[in-house]
C-alpha cells in the first residue's frame, strides 16, 4: 500500500540527497568526467574560503537584526488587529500579509528603485529634510540596512499571521479576569499574551533562522544585474546561498558547489539544535 | 445585464489580442524537408525573425528561435549537459561569459565543415578563441565602438560640437579629465562628462591587450592598474555621475541634460541611443575617444559537439555570418555589421547619414576608421565572469569612497580572485 509512496519518496528525496553527497567528494564541472577530490571540498569551505565565513557571518548579521524586528512587529500588529481593529481586522490583515505573498523579483525592483542613490524616493526624502543622499546599495552597512529592511517588510506579515493564530487560541476569559483585577492592556499583554504564545514564539524563532540561513532572493535579486558585484559591495550582503549558487552555477564546481550545501546542512543543524535546546529549557522553567 | 458587458468586453479583448498576435512576424516553416536549426539566443525580436526568415528563404532550412538570456547560457548549457537533455545547434556566448562558455569543451571544431578562419575579420579571431582548447569556436559580429556625445552640451560647456576639434581636444585621458573639471565649473556642478564609471571603464577595459590573468597567474598590475588610476582620477575630479553602469537610470539619462559622452558600438546607435533618446533629433555627435577605438561586446556563434542538426548549423553559420548575402541581411534587418572580411573593401557597403546624428555618417565611420584600427585585443579567460566581479566591487568602492588608493584596490581584487578559486596565484 505504500509502496508508490515509498518509491517516489526515495526517487524525488532519498536519491537526490544521496547523489548530492557522493557528489561533494568529487572534483566535476557537470561537463569532463568527475574525479575523487575526498575531503578536499569540506577543507576548502572550512580553512581556504574567505568567502564560507564571510557569508556565514552576513547570514548571522541580517538575521540578527530582522528576526527580532519582524517577530516585534508581527505580534504588535496582531494584537493591535485583535483588540483595537476589530471590525476593520479583515482588511488590514489582508494589507499586511500582501507583502508575503508578492513575487521576490518585484519587491527586488521595488527596493532597487526606491534606494537608487540619484532617482529613489528614499534620498528625495533625505534630501526634503536637509540630509545628505545615502549610497544605500554601493556601501556595506546602507546595503545591509536595504536588505533587512526588505526581509522585515516581506515577512512580517506572516509573523502577523501566525500570532493571530496563536491569540486565537488564548481563552477571552484570562483577559476578563486579568481586567477585574485591574490589569491595563500592557499587563495583560507581558502577563498573558507573551507568556501563553511561547509554543508560537519557538516556531517563528526556529523558522526564522532556518529562512535565514536559506536567505537568497531579497540580496540576489537587488544586486542581480551584470553590473553589480556577487553579494552587494564589499559582499556585505552575500548569503550562504548566494555562495553555494555561485559555486555551482556559475563557476560549475558542482562538486565544491555540493560540499558547501551539505556543510550549511551541518551548520544549520547544530545551531537549529542548539536553539531547540535552550528554548525548550526556557518552556521547562 | 452587468454580466453582459463585461463579456461582452472581454470577448473584444481576446479577439484585440488574437488578431494583434496574428498580424506578428513569424518564422517561416522551412521546405518542409526536416531540415532545421535550433538557435538558443536572446533576440526573439522581429528584426531577428526578418534575418533568420531570409535564410529559410534561401535555403530551406527551418529556423527555430529559443530565448535565453545572455547571463543564464552558460548554466543552461551545463546543466542541459549534465541532465543529457537536447543541445542547441547554434548557441549564442555573450563577451562577458565568452571566456568561461569557450573554455568548455563543448564545441564543435567548424573546419570540419569547410568554415575557415582566411575570410573573417583579423581582430575577431582571438576573441573567439577558446582559452583552454585553442579551437576556434564560431564566428561574431564585429562589436567595435567610439564615444557618443550630446552637441549642445559639448557645444555650451566645451566650445564646440565639431567631432574633429574634439578629437583634438582630447588627446589622452588627462586631457579628458581636465576638461571635465571645466565643464563642472562653468555648469555649476550640473553637467558630468560621463554617465557612470564602468562607461569610462569600458572604453579604458578595451583600449588594454594584457591579460588580466596571465594562464592562472594574476596580472592586475599591468592591466587593471592603469585602468583603475583613471578611473580614480577621474572620480576625484568628480566628473563622472553616480550612476550604475547599465542600468535603468543609466538609460533614463541619455534622455537628460547631465552626463555628455557616452561609449557608442555601432550597435548603440539603434538600440541604445535613438531607443533611450527617441526625440534629440540632430541632437547627438559621434567621435573616437582619447585612446582611439575599442571592441565593446560581441557574441559569439558556437555550435556544440553534441548538437543534432551539425551540418544545418554549419550552413546557418556559412550563410548569416561569412558571405555577402548574409551581410546583406544582416545589415538590413538588424543593423548589424559581418565578421565576413571581404565586405569591408567596398566602402559603401555600411554607409547612411544619419540626421539624428547631425548628418555624419557612423555607420560608415565605424566601418572605415573604428574597425580597422581595432589592433591586439585582450583574448578572452576562462577567469573573466570573476574578473568582471571584482572589478564592478571596484568601482562600488570607488563610487563610495574616491579617496580610495589604487593600491588597495588592487590588494582587494587580487584577494578576491584568490579566494574565489585556489588555482589562481599570484
Amino acid at each position: 500500500m505504500i509502496l508508490p509512496f515509498f518509491l517516489v519518496y526515495v526517487a524525488f528525496s532519498i536519491y537526490p540527497i544521496v547523489y548530492s553527497l557522493v557528489i561533494s567528494f568529487l572534483n566535476w564541472d557537470g561537463i569532463s568526467t568527475p574525479s575523487f577530490a575526498g575531503l578536499t571540498n569540506y577543507i576548502r569551505a572550512f580553512t581556504k574560503d574567505p568567502f564560507f565565513y564571510k557569508s556565514l557571518t552576513n547570514s548571522m548579521i541580517l538575521m540578527a537584526f530582522s528576526i527580532p524586528i519582524q517577530i516585534a512587529l508581527g505580534l504588535l500588529m496582531a494584537c493591535v488587529l485583535k483588540d483595537f481593529l476589530k471590525k476593520t481586522r479583515n482588511g488590514f490583515q489582508l494589507i499586511n500579509f500582501l507583502p508575503y505573498v508578492t513575487t521576490p523579483v518585484a519587491i527586488g525592483l521595488i527596493f532597487q528603485q526606491m534606494f537608487n542613490w540619484k532617482s529613489g524616493i528614499v534620498n528625495a526624502g533625505l534630501g526634503l529634510i536637509g540630509l545628505d543622499s545615502v549610497y544605500w546599495l554601493g556601501e556595506t552597512w546602507p546595503a545591509r540596512v536595504v536588505v533587512i529592511l526588505t526581509i522585515i517588510w516581506k515577512n512580517y506579515g506572516y509573523m502577523m499571521i501566525m500570532f493571530l493564530s496563536g491569540l486565537s487560541s488564548i481563552s477571552p476569559k484570562l483577559y476578563d479576569a486579568a481586567k477585574i483585577d485591574g490589569a491595563n492592556w500592557v499587563q495583560s499583554f507581558f502577563k498573558i499574551t507573551i507568556p501563553l504564545l511561547r509554543p508560537i514564539f519557538n516556531f517563528v524563532i526556529v523558522t526564522c533562522v532556518i529562512n535565514g540561513f536559506r536567505l537568497f532572493d531579497e540580496p540576489q535579486l537587488l544586486f542581480q544585474s551584470d553590473t553589480q558585484p556577487i553579494g552587494g559591495p564589499n559582499r556585505s550582503v552575500l548569503t550562504m546561498i548566494m555562495r553555494f549558487y555561485e559555486v555551482s552555477f556559475r563557476d560549475f564546481q558542482f562538486g565544491y558547489g555540493t560540499a558547501l550545501a551539505f556543510s550549511l546542512f551541518i551548520i544549520m543543524g547544530i545551531i537549529t539544535m542548539i536553539l531547540y535546546a535552550v528554548l525548550n529549557a526556557k518552556g521547562d522553567d | 445585464m452587468n454580466k453582459k458587458w463585461i463579456a461582452a468586453i472581454m470577448t473584444a479583448a481576446i479577439a484585440t489580442t488574437s488578431m494583434t498576435a496574428s498580424a506578428d512576424l513569424e518564422l517561416l516553416e522551412g521546405d518542409g524537408s526536416g531540415r532545421e536549426v535550433t538557435i538558443w539566443c536572446w533576440d526573439t525580436s522581429e528584426n531577428g525573425i526578418k534575418m533568420n526568415n531570409a535564410f529559410t528563404e534561401a535555403t530551406g532550412i527551418k529556423v527555430n528561435l529559443v530565448a535565453v538570456e545572455a547571463k543564464d547560457m552558460a548554466q543552461k548549457l551545463q546543466t542541459t549537459l549534465a541532465s543529457g537533455g537536447e543541445m542547441p545547434d547554434i548557441a549564442w556566448c555573450e563577451a562577458t561569459y565568452r571566456g568561461k562558455l569557450l573554455s568548455l569543451d563543448i564545441w564543435e571544431d567548424l573546419t570540419q565543415y569547410g568554415i575557415s578562419t582566411d575570410e573573417v575579420v583579423d581582430y575577431l579571431i582571438p576573441l573567439e578563441t577558446s582559452p583552454t582548447t585553442g579551437l576556434w569556436v564560431g564566428p561574431e559580429c564585429p562589436s567595435v565602438a567610439g564615444m557618443a556625445y550630446k552637441r549642445e552640451l559639448a557645444k555650451e560647456y566645451l566650445g564646440t560640437d565639431d567631432r574633429a576639434e574634439l578629437e583634438a581636444m582630447f588627446t589622452d585621458w588627462d586631457a579628458f579629465i581636465e576638461a571635465g573639471k571645466t565643464v563642472r565649473e562653468k555648469s555649476n556642478g550640473e553637467v558630468y562628462m560621463m554617465s557612470s564609471l564602468g562607461a569610462m571603464g569600458i572604453i579604458l577595459k578595451g583600449q588594454g591587450s594584457e591579460p588580466f590573468i596571465d594562464g592562472d597567474k594574476l596580472n592586475l598590475d599591468a592591466s587593471m592598474r592603469p585602468i583603475l588610476e583613471k578611473l580614480v582620477q577621474a572620480k576625484q575630479a568628480d566628473i563622472i555621475d553616480m550612476i550604475d553602469y547599465g542600468s535603468a537610470e543609466e538609460g533614463a539619462s541619455y534622455a537628460q541634460n547631465n552626463d555628455i559622452f557616452y561609449p557608442c558600438a555601432n550597435w548603440s546607435v539603434k538600440f541604445t541611443i535613438k531607443m533611450n533618446d527617441p526625440d534629440r533629433e540632430a541632437g547627438w555627435g559621434f567621435m573616437l575617444p582619447p585612446g582611439g577605438p575599442f571592441p565593446m561586446g560581441g557574441t559569439v556563434h558556437g555550435v556544440p559537439k553534441d548538437a543534432k542538426h551539425k551540418e544545418e548549423a554549419a550552413e546557418y553559420i556559412r550563410f548569416i555570418d561569412l558571405s555577402q548575402d548574409g551581410a546583406v541581411i544582416q545589415r538590413d534587418a538588424k543593423g548589424n555589421f559581418t565578421s565576413y572580411k571581404p565586405t569591408y573593401d567596398d566602402p559603401e557597403f555600411y554607409t547612411m547619414e544619419d540626421p539624428y546624428f547631425g548628418g555624419q555618417d557612423v555607420q560608415q565611420i565605424i566601418a572605415q576608421e573604428v574597425l580597422p584600427n581595432i589592433g591586439t585585443v585582450r583574448a578572452p579567460s576562462k577567469y573573466d565572469q570573476d574578473i568582471e566581479d571584482v572589478y564592478n566591487l571596484a568601482l562600488k568602492t570607488i563610487n563610495a569612497n574616491p579617496d580610495v588608493t589604487v593600491d588597495e584596490l588592487i590588494a582587494t581584487m587580487e584577494s578576491e580572485l584568490m579566494g574565489k578559486d585556489p588555482a589562481i596565484t599570484k
